[in-house]
């Protein structure tokens, strides 16, 4: 991911001098495969580390490095999303672009719980606040009766 | 082995402001969970896409299995258009 600049850069080359379409397209799937292996190892750092400890100050900071870290990988896998969407307006389509922008997607997903709410989670089930899943069940049939 | 599904409350707000469809979707998924045996650490993550025609939908899940009991801890969101 950190080779963005460098796709920049090949990208504004002049007339003359441009880097043909077809290559820019390759170089930019290179970045999708090297985003993709780069949340794959924040997602495995998560599953080595990220599990809580029951101590909240910790377990807080703990969640909210990994989600920096979450954070920090949409923030530069967006910046590719947008550098391949202008390849595929130019009628150049970049392979696994896709799957990126599911991942992206998916991380969008996992931000939106924020640290704050994974604490308060982790203490209501620590102190046996929890409903049965028929509970919602039973209140799903009854909106969808009314 | 299959587990008894339950929610946190911080997991059930979440849940409630999803549309109906969606409700019903992550219920059917997380149930469908909780009747498996998971291979899964204690604490996991899980997500599922779904693509309701107008948008595609993320959605991300905390859990937790302990003992017979799976938790949902949190659900996360995002939808983007199509």
């Amino acid at each position: 991911m950190t080779a963005l600049p460098l796709y920049d850069l090949l990208a504004r080359r002049g007339r003359g001098n441009a880097v043909p379409t077809g290559d820019l397209a390759n170089f930019a799937g290179r970045l999708v495969q090297s985003a993709l292996a780069d949340l794959e190892q924040v997602a495995d750092y998560e599953r080595q580390y990220g599990a809580a400890r029951g101590e909240d100050e910790f377990d807080r900071q703990l969640a909210q490095s990994i989600a920096e870290l979450y954070e920090q990988w949409l923030q530069q896998a967006e910046q590719l999303l947008g550098r391949i969407a202008e390849l595929a307006s130019a009628g150049t389509p970049v392979p696994d672009a896709q799957r990126l922008a599911d991942a992206c997607g998916k991380t969008r997903a996992r931000l939106s719980v924020t640290s704050l709410q994974i604490a308060d989670a982790n203490q209501q089930v620590r102190e046996g606040k929890t409903i049965p899943a028929s509970e919602l069940r039973n209140e799903l049939r009854a909106r969808l009766r009314a | 082995m299959s587990y008894a599904l339950d929610f946190a409350p911080e997991a059930r707000d979440a849940w409630r402001e999803l549309d109906v469809q969606l409700q019903e979707t992550v219920l059917d998924e997380l149930e469908r969970l909780a009747s498996v045996h998971l291979q899964a650490a204690p604490d996991f993550v899980h997500d599922i896409t779904v693509d309701d025609g107008g948008a595609k939908h993320y959605l991300f899940f905390r859990l937790a299995a302990s003992g017979t009991n799976l938790t949902v801890l949190n659900i996360g969101h995002h939808a983007r258009p199509l």
